[in-house]
């Protein structure tokens, strides 16, 4: 019925602002950075530097402004949560505030959507109920491709409060909602007091391949763009890099009139240090094979691929460039590895 | 922050930069600038200062050196249509890598410090929010090829040179950060690869290495040359290296783990936080 719903809501919207660019819109500037090193589950290094080097280089020239930052323990579960949604949720404060452009975080992630059982088609894969499943390319026998099973299990960013205990805040399934305003319109009960039209979450496993629905959607609330890190192959995963973040802001600093999400995908080619993926390459700031990308949801495929493929840094700070609604998924990745020739999907 | 706009002298104020710089480094450095660049900024290009940036701008892309560090890159503006995204030069990896190694290093990339190419490949894709997982095959947009630099084979962590053409023979995009690396460093480099050839030396060094981070010594390392990166703007670092990258016990981010030639813990200057914490809010 929710779904229902917001696309209705969406369709009348959408049958309302034909054209992306609306004049109404108000100017969102702010970019926020999290991130979070010191670990009790698994100390990391280079998180903060990471955000720290994106921010400074974004503000390097002018068009955006700071939001807040946090890091570590000043880094809670609830700011990612949504304010209407969850009793205890904070992102309006943090993460999602209205007049923020950009939001990104670093840190970990859970990898517990990859699975050891070996398959040789996605038909082969035990069943999990309330997931979707995908075998995934993980090496060749002779010429026969053998996978590995996984599954849409939720995706997490995982943060470390009070330095002792860490927590998941789950994008996929809890009561997160990313970028709602008044360009956007009140989404899943979420009101109008978001702001973010990129989300960029830097973490371990961000998202399975394909499985690109049932572990983002939720998180979609008028937030144009959310971007992140996608391991192709089970046991390879993010590395700990501190030059991902400005690799991206180099995008915006060389052509403010580029592209924001092909900006991500292509900021894997200037990110260095990482591991060597099976099939060649990687590397680029993943340990194995994997791939920086780019998810826009829209009311319908014009405006989604729009969204995702045409969308520039000064557009990104229109309100009125807004998602309006569910309906279509547009999708950018860029592999550190040639997964044309090696795709990482065995149906 | 201002931005100048300037229509004359382009080529003086990109060719200040120098290209290849004749040096005694171990390791050559070459800027890539807009006049050995064949990326098409397209029609009304003119010069953009802003800060430390110098854009040339036209109504196809910009060509962007950061006059600190000597990096550059290339993009193109945002398609006006999803329709106008680039075509793939080739379905072949190998045919373009071939393209872009006998550009770039036509363009002055030093050959003798190029050990191989490998790609990258963008993809694009979409389906409706309904179903619940995607199920439409994701098409090629675009190869693009780097090459990957080594001094007497020792891999270098942090340059780069890569390019991507479209199948009008047009670039994409390309960015190149190749700068001098100190002879004593890569003197350093040669060294410490060759006193852990030595199984003997190499297990004393790994002891030393356990001891400083016990996760560290079962991770595959080897030797490399390692600098700060292409936007850093503070000294320039460049250091060799016993480098290894340590997986998650927990199933979180894989940490890069170097240590210097005394198996002690290296971390460059670009890998610290610089930025100041905001007052906490009640939630």
């Amino acid at each position: 019925m929710e779904l229902l719903r917001r696309g209705t809501r969406g369709l009348i919207a959408a049958a309302l602002c034909l054209c992306p660019l609306s004049a109404w819109a108000d100017a969102e500037t702010g970019i926020t950075i999290e991130a979070v090193d010191a670990y009790s589950c698994g100390a990391l290094s280079n998180n903060i530097a990471n955000v720290d080097n994106f921010r400074s280089r974004m503000l390097s020239i002018g068009g955006y402004n700071a939001g807040v930052r946090y890091t570590n323990g000043l880094v809670w579960p609830t700011d990612f949560t949504d304010v209407d949604v969850a009793s205890d949720g904070g992102d309006t404060w943090n993460f999602d505030r209205p007049g923020d452009a950009i939001a990104y975080f670093s840190g970990h992630g859970t990898c517990d959507d990859q699975t050891n059982t070996v398959c040789f088609s996605t038909a082969e894969c035990p069943d999990i109920a309330g997931t979707d499943k995908r075998c995934l390319l993980d090496h060749y026998i002779w010429w026969f491709p053998e996978g590995r099973c996984v599954y849409s299990r939720p995706r997490s960013i995982v943060v470390d409060r009070t330095g002792t205990s860490c927590q998941s805040v789950n994008y996929s399934t809890d009561a997160v909602r990313w970028g709602e305003d008044p360009g956007s319109g009140d989404w899943a009960g979420a009101a109008l007091n978001g702001g973010v039209n990129l989300a960029v979450i830097d973490n371990s496993c961000g998202i399975t391949p394909d499985l690109y629905v049932p572990e983002t959607l939720n998180a979609f609330a008028g937030v144009s763009t959310i971007a992140l890190i996608m391991p192709t192959r089970v046991g390879d995963d993010t590395a700990d890099v501190a030059n991902r973040g400005r690799a991206l802001a180099d995008r915006y600093v060389a052509n403010p009139w580029s592209a924001v999400g092909p900006s991500w995908t292509d900021a894997i080619n200037s990110v260095t240090g990482g591991g060597n993926c099976f099939f060649g390459g990687g590397g680029h700031g993943i340990d194995g094979c994997g791939a920086h990308i780019a998810l826009s949801v829209e009311v319908n495929e014009a405006r989604a691929e729009w969204a995702n493929g045409t969308e520039n840094w000064i557009q990104l700070r229109d309100d009125g460039n807004d998602s309006i609604g569910w309906g279509w998924m547009a999708w950018i990745y860029t592999c550190n590895y040639d997964c044309n020739t090696y795709p990482f999907i065995l149906w | 922050m201002k931005t100048e706009i300037k229509t004359f002298g382009l080529m003086l104020l990109f060719g200040s930069l120098a290209g290849t710089s004749p040096s005694n480094a171990g390791g050559i450095q070459y800027e890539h600038l807009a006049d050995k660049s064949q990326f098409n900024v397209g029609a009304g290009g003119h010069l953009e200062v802003q800060g430390p940036y110098q854009r040339l701008r036209g109504d196809r892309g910009a060509f962007m050196v950061d006059t600190v560090t000597g990096a550059t890159l290339a993009t193109l503006n945002a398609p006006p249509s999803p329709d106008l995204l680039p075509e793939p030069l080739t379905q072949d990896p190998d045919e373009h890598s071939g393209i872009v190694r006998e550009y770039l290093i036509r363009a002055g990339v030093p050959a003798a410090e190029v050990s191989g190419t490998h790609v990258t490949t963008t993809m694009k894709g979409g389906g409706s929010t309904q179903s619940a997982a995607m199920s439409s095959p994701s098409k090629l947009l675009w190869y693009t090829t780097h090459l990957e630099r080594s001094i007497q084979g020792i891999p270098v962590e942090g340059s780069f040179a890569f390019a991507a053409f479209d199948s009008n023979g047009e670039v994409i995009t390309e960015g190149v950060y190749w700068p001098a690396i100190p002879d004593s460093v890569v003197d350093e480099a040669v060294q410490l690869k060759q006193r852990l050839d030595s199984p003997s030396e190499k297990a004393a060094f790994l002891r030393s290495v356990e001891a400083a981070r016990a996760d560290a010594k079962d991770a595959a390392g080897e030797v490399k040359i390692v600098h700060t990166s292409a936007g850093h703007h503070g000294q320039f670092e460049v250091k060799a290296v016993y480098s290894t990258v340590v997986k998650s016990r927990t199933g979180g981010k894989a940490s890069l783990v170097r240590f210097d030639s005394e198996a002690k813990g290296v971390a460059m200057a670009d890998e610290k936080a610089t930025g100041v914490d905001s007052p906490r809010k009640e939630k």
